[in-house]
């Protein structure tokens, strides 16, 4: 067990460096990136531009420049070039607000999606199964920023329902701080939902002809047990894989639309203004962050599995 | 224990990767639950059939390959049917798109006529007002879904816009399926340093945040181009797709051939002195071929709306190019007066996407008979 | 000559307010400057919603529209302009910590200045002379956005700037005197507008020589910085111990609440619907919610004309745009009006740089013959066809830059659009509004033709005409513009008052208009969009100021 906690924390470490190399990479292949520039400002002189160059270490050569990168992001003082504020506090800062967005979404997403995938298996081919999967296929048929808008549109807008944009944190009032979020929650969680009650339904229904419930039945085991506690424990497992992997982007800041149209100050927030003024720092640190909660993540799944299956255990 | 005739690819889901077990080998068997009313001499994949066993029943039921079984199951699913229609009809449409900009609406997609005037219900009006606003549809031959801020006309844009996102999602799919095949063989069936270079790479594409990893290199090219290609060449957006989504392919296909190659007609092959080369195209691949197909739907529709997703952020099509995720995202700011300028495009994005995964469900059914068995309760 | 028999005039009117000001002892005395009624309520807190924030709230690095309306409250400078009145009469400069206008000597090389007395800051700490070359060691060391308006005209400056001297050589101060005497390089009038720019404020000489984005920094003005979420939030509140001075209004309202949300469809909608009390000018108001505004909010919105304009730019340095025919096709067949109505009809058409609201402007109808057509007018295309054919560039390509901003990417859409229809093969390069200006003033970008504008640092028609000198350098003269006239008329008339010269100004800007050396195509004019909470008619959206902080007033 411990050998194999070992192995998939170097992997976890050997990822997010990974991560972290092709990323910083990239903006270095780009012929009109200029950090320099960007941070002196329109006018600057080409004697300011200079300065600036040589005092962010702009004109080292690249491993220099990554190795100083990296160097400030472990002791927290990494800088973005637009607005001059420290990166790791930002990011702390702006967590509560995507935790808010996605935990409780996530929750909601996960319940109905079971809900739905196990009704529609359990009647599959009559009307209701088609009704929902047809639902659920419209789900991932839509782009998430357009639902975010639409949304958006009828509820804030023409129906006046619900608040037009904007956060409230939960200390300040628990009641506005749901009713600001249920809108970017179901956006997030229409996607998702249509994925995932499709993923159990079709698990549910390979589960159903296996032997081991074949056996069940024939021994006349009640159906609702059957059905709870050998059919859906086993076809939850790849789900959950799924959603440690899903929710550990979200946790990142992949929910970045969602934020952007709700005006939601979270780490996607943050990450989608530094993408679009090729503002290096934040995006690195974003893309580390997200590589190490995908790399928790599946971890802690295969923690699971493991302690689960021994079979995987030994092989571990 | 006889030849499996009909080894099953474990379709799970969506074929989300997450499914497999990480280390590739735990995706059970296959199983013979076949309903008996499809219960018919079936010729094993790529290989000529023999004689059936128990030779009376071959006189009565005539031999299907798996390939028409499967024809017959899609056929037989009107909804699958209705929307491949729809999808075909969509894209027909939007590969017209010069046809109807020339001939209907006489206007070039990207020709711009803030100025401009038609005649509406009579009466001459700006196409574009003083104050920036744009007619509405008009259901007529010029701006028959009306204009945008620019005087451009919306329906022009539509189609071609359309054809571009369309392009895309196909070149893309394209690169999933060759390379996702291609790496999928390679290390599903060679395994050692081959597997050890390619896996970590994958599994390194695919968790990377494919929002910064696409919007990253795609503003990057936006605004330099690699080497031959200029920034705005349709290519770039497609490139990147496909790259982002190879894994997605790459990494069931390994675990698929992992499988299939600890089975013993790989087994037999080798004795038989086949090369490894002519194993796995001739042996292997075409049982992994039912997964591939599955997800070719699948990997359209994604791509589309990955595609969509980009343009909006401004890292996938580069203007004055279309597609419908430019679109979206030009008419968005409009949302409240003019809303047509979005949602127009978005149903047609909806759509077609919606119509692709309902055909994609339809050919998985299709070829996974046990979906349409019923749970008796 | 006009202006300084006005200033004496209005400045008189301003000691009198204040002196009534003192014998009355009431704070709200700042509307008698203004000339509204003076029923002004004092008191309140007012939230202003804006979709861009300012780079930081510290002057000394920041020189955004945005930061200005923030920090112009709080660091007053030695001068100002004049505060709580709309339209050019804002454009006059007046003292404010400074007793009076600087007296300058040695030909225009000198100015000198004193101080007034008891002058301190939001702490209560005295303000000392020496703070004042503290603070412009300080705006070249960070350096300020707009550092070289000191280090290209102070001597002294840009040794100090390249870290090869220890103080600014050319700033002497006296403490005990209270007077500060500045050398420049040579005669340079617009100095006067440079002293009046917040940035170049006193600051304690305690405070570190860094952007301080976070805090701000301390200053002597009416209101000061309350808590300040870097890039969401500034909060003012006002400054009890503010000094006084007469031309700086003290302001109305206790606090104000800048946020920042990139929606600004929704910032529109809040202050439609009285949730938030200001749309900050610096935003356009979304064409979406126009009529709406209009028609229910007519008495709370108003479009204000700007010192500001829109051009594109080409680069004369290199074909198709090195040809004079060439240059003048596209100026004949560029429509003014398509380019107005893709800014929802907030641009005033003209075919000049220098603003009508600026000295030295020329007359829009000067522009007939200089383009082919009327500013307002339908374009010649007869007239561009034919110069096209004589130019010999049908079918060269063009890359015209431009940003992914609304109504930013529109100008460029149809700029292009008219360069196809020329003959030319142009097409589109769309960036990230954040890094378009850094990319196509970086020499290696050397851009073909793209978008370009101005708004004004100061009113002065100098700080527009300088953009297409060839010493600007590519980081503003981004279609490397190179003309000995020009170049020896802009520095000839820089070191003369700007009224005095300002019709070689305009001639100066038909000049170039006919050389095709830019296409400008109109000035802004911003919203001046208020909920009703507020007194409509009390604010002031001033052409320096924005938003004009003091006037601010609940109804």
């Amino acid at each position: 067990m411990a050998r194999f906690i070992v192995r998939r924390t170097l992997s976890a470490l050997a990822l997010i460096f990974a991560i972290s190399v092709v990323v910083f990479g990239i903006f270095e292949v780009i012929p009109a990136y200029n950090p320099a520039r960007a941070i002196a400002g329109r006018n600057a002189t080409q004697t300011t531009v200079n300065e600036v160059s040589r005092k962010f270490g702009f004109n080292r050569p690249f491993w220099v420049q990554y190795a100083n990168t990296m160097k400030l992001i472990f002791t927290g003082q990494v800088i973005d070039y637009q607005y001059d504020l420290n990166v790791v506090d930002q990011f702390k800062e702006r967590f509560p607000a995507t935790l808010s967005l996605v935990v409780p979404a996530g929750i909601m997403w996960l319940i109905v999606s079971i809900v739905l995938g196990s009704v529609s298996a359990l009647r599959v081919g009559r009307v209701s199964d088609r009704a929902l999967m047809v639902l659920a296929i419209l789900g991932v048929s839509i782009p998430v920023f357009l639902l975010a808008e639409v949304l958006l549109y009828l509820f804030a807008f023409k129906l006046k329902i619900f608040p037009n944009t904007g956060y409230v944190t939960f200390g300040t009032s628990p009641a506005q701080w749901a009713y600001h979020l249920i809108l970017p929650w179901i956006s997030i969680a229409v996607l998702s939902i249509g994925f995932y009650s499709r993923v159990l339904r079709s698990n549910l229904l390979d589960m159903v002809n296996q032997d081991f419930v074949r056996t069940a039945r024939a021994k006349g085991l009640n159906q609702g047990r059957v059905f709870r506690r050998h059919v859906l424990r086993n076809s939850l497992m790849p789900i959950v894989t799924m959603f440690g992997l899903d929710f550990a982007t979200l946790l990142g800041g992949a929910a970045l639309v969602t934020e952007t149209v709700f005006n939601i100050p979270g780490v996607g927030q943050y990450e989608a203004q530094a993408i679009g003024n090729l503002d290096v720092p934040p995006i690195l640190v974003g893309a580390m962050f997200t590589g190490f909660f995908v790399a928790l993540f599946t971890a802690a799944t295969d923690i699971v599995y493991a302690l689960l299956d021994p079979r995987i255990r030994l092989s571990g | 224990m006889s030849l499996n005739p009909f080894p099953r690819s474990r379709n799970r889901g969506e074929g989300n990767p997450s499914n497999e077990d990480p280390r590739g080998d735990h995706t059970s068997e296959g199983r013979e639950g076949v309903a008996l009313e499809d219960q018919v001499l079936l010729k094993p994949w790529g290989q000529e059939a023999t004689t059936a066993p128990g030779g009376d029943q071959a006189e009565q039921i005539h031999a299907i390959g798996p390939w028409s079984l499967a024809w017959r199951r899609l056929r037989r699913n009107k909804v699958a049917l209705g929307f491949g229609c729809l999808f075909i009809l969509l894209v027909a449409l939007c590969f017209l798109a010069p046809v109807y900009s020339s001939d209907v609406a006489h206007i070039g997609p990207n020709q711009t006529n803030v100025t401009g005037t038609i005649k509406l219900n009579g009466k001459v009006t700006n196409v574009v007002s003083v104050d920036g606003i744009p007619i509405g549809p008009t259901l007529s031959s010029r701006y028959f879904f009306g204009a945008d801020s620019e005087g451009r006309d919306l329906a022009v844009r539509l189609l071609y816009g359309g054809r571009t996102s369309l392009i895309i999602g196909a070149v893309a799919t394209l690169i999933i399926i060759v390379f996702g095949t291609l790496v999928g063989l390679l290390c599903g069936f060679f395994r050692g340093p081959i597997d050890a270079i390619l896996r970590p790479l994958m599994q390194l594409i695919w968790s990377f945040p494919p929002v910064i990893l696409g919007v990253a290199v795609g503003t990057a090219l936006a605004l330099g181009g690699i080497g031959p290609i200029k920034g705005n060449s349709l290519l770039v957006p497609a490139v990147i797709i496909g790259v982002i989504y190879v894994p997605y392919l790459g990494l069931p296909i390994r675990g698929e051939v992992l499988r299939l190659g600890q089975q013993d007609f790989v087994d037999a092959a080798r004795v038989q002195g086949m090369s490894p080369w002519r194993t796995m195209i001739s042996e292997i691949l075409p049982n992994a071929a039912s997964t591939i197909i599955v997800f070719v739907p699948m990997m359209l529709a994604y791509a589309i709306l990955l595609e969509a997703y980009l343009s909006f952020l401004g890292a996938g099509v580069q203007p004055p190019n279309s597609s419908w995720g430019t679109l979206i995202s030009d008419g968005l700011q409009y949302i409240f007066t003019a809303p047509y300028l979005s949602l127009i495009p978005g149903a047609m994005l909806v759509l077609t996407v919606l119509s692709i995964n309902v055909v994609g469900d339809g050919v998985r059914d299709a070829l996974d008979p046990r979906a349409q068995l019923r749970i008796k309760t | 000559m006009r202006i300084h028999v006005r200033g004496v005039f209005l400045a008189l009117i301003a000691l009198g307010a204040a002196v009534a000001v003192a014998a009355c002892g009431s704070s709200s005395s700042s509307s008698s400057s203004s000339g509204s009624s003076t029923a002004v309520k004092s008191g309140g807190t007012i939230t202003i919603d804006s979709g861009t924030p300012p780079l930081s709230a510290d002057q000394g690095l920041d020189f955004t529209t945005q930061g200005t309306e923030l920090y112009s409250v709080v660091n007053t400078p030695l001068l100002t302009f004049k505060r709580g009145v709309q339209g050019t009469a804002g454009a006059q400069i007046l003292p404010a910590l400074a007793k009076s206008m600087p007296t300058i000597t040695d030909g225009g090389k000198t100015l000198s200045f004193t101080l007034r007395p008891g002058l301190k800051y939001s702490n209560g700490t005295p303000i000392k002379a020496s703070d004042f070359l503290y603070a412009w060691e300080r705006d070249l060391k960070i350096p300020w956005q707009a550092a070289s308006f000191l280090s290209a005209n102070i001597v002294g400056g840009t040794a100090y700037a390249n870290g090869k001297a220890s103080t600014i050589s050319g700033v002497t101060t006296n403490n005990s005197a209270g007077t500060i005497t500045v050398h420049l390089v040579a005669p340079f009038a617009p100095m006067v507008d440079i002293f009046a720019l917040a940035g170049t404020a006193p600051v304690p000489p305690s405070t570190g020589m860094k952007n301080l984005a976070s805090t701000g920094t301390l200053g002597d003005g009416p209101y000061k910085w309350g808590p300040i979420s870097a890039g969401h939030t500034y909060t003012l509140i006002k400054n009890p111990n503010f000094s006084g001075v007469p031309t700086v209004p003290a302001g109305h309202v206790d606090k104000i609440v800048y946020q920042v949300n990139d929606n600004v469809l929704a910032n529109a909608e809040q202050v439609l619907n009285n949730q938030a009390d200001v749309f900050d000018p610096g935003d356009t108001l979304p064409a979406s919610i126009l009529p709406q505004v209009k028609s229910t909010a007519a008495d709370r919105y108003a479009p204000i004309p700007t010192n500001s304009t829109f051009y594109f730019f080409v680069a004369v340095n290199k074909p198709p745009f090195n040809n004079l025919d060439a240059r003048k096709a596209v100026l004949a067949a560029l429509d003014l009006r398509a380019l107005s109505r893709l800014d929802s009809g907030f641009l005033v058409e003209d075919c000049h740089l220098i603003p009508t609201g600026i000295p030295g402007h020329s007359d829009p109808s000067n522009c007939t013959q200089l383009t082919g057509h009327a500013a307002a007018g339908p374009p010649n295309m007869t007239l561009a066809k034919q110069l096209m054919q004589k130019s010999g560039m049908i079918g060269k390509p063009v890359t015209v830059w431009g940003e992914e901003r609304s109504p930013r990417k529109e100008y460029v859409d149809y700029f292009t659009s008219v360069l196809n229809s020329l003959g030319f093969k142009a097409t589109e390069k769309i960036i990230n509004s954040g890094v378009y200006f850094t990319t196509i003033g970086a020499p290696s970008t050397k851009p073909q033709a793209g978008f370009g504008d101005w708004v004004q640092d100061f009113p002065n028609p100098w700080d527009f005409m300088q953009l297409f000198t060839s010493s600007a350098g590519s980081s503003l003269n981004y279609g490397y513009v190179s003309d000995k006239h020009y170049d020896s008329q802009v520095a000839s008339l820089s070191t003369k008052d700007a009224n005095s010269v300002a019709s070689q100004w305009a001639a100066l800007d038909d000049y170039a208009v006919g050389k095709g050396y830019y296409m400008a195509y109109g000035h802004e004019e911003f919203p001046k969009f208020y909920s009703d909470r507020l007194n409509f008619n009390a604010g002031v959206m001033s052409v320096e100021y924005q938003t004009d902080m003091t006037s601010l007033a609940l109804k």
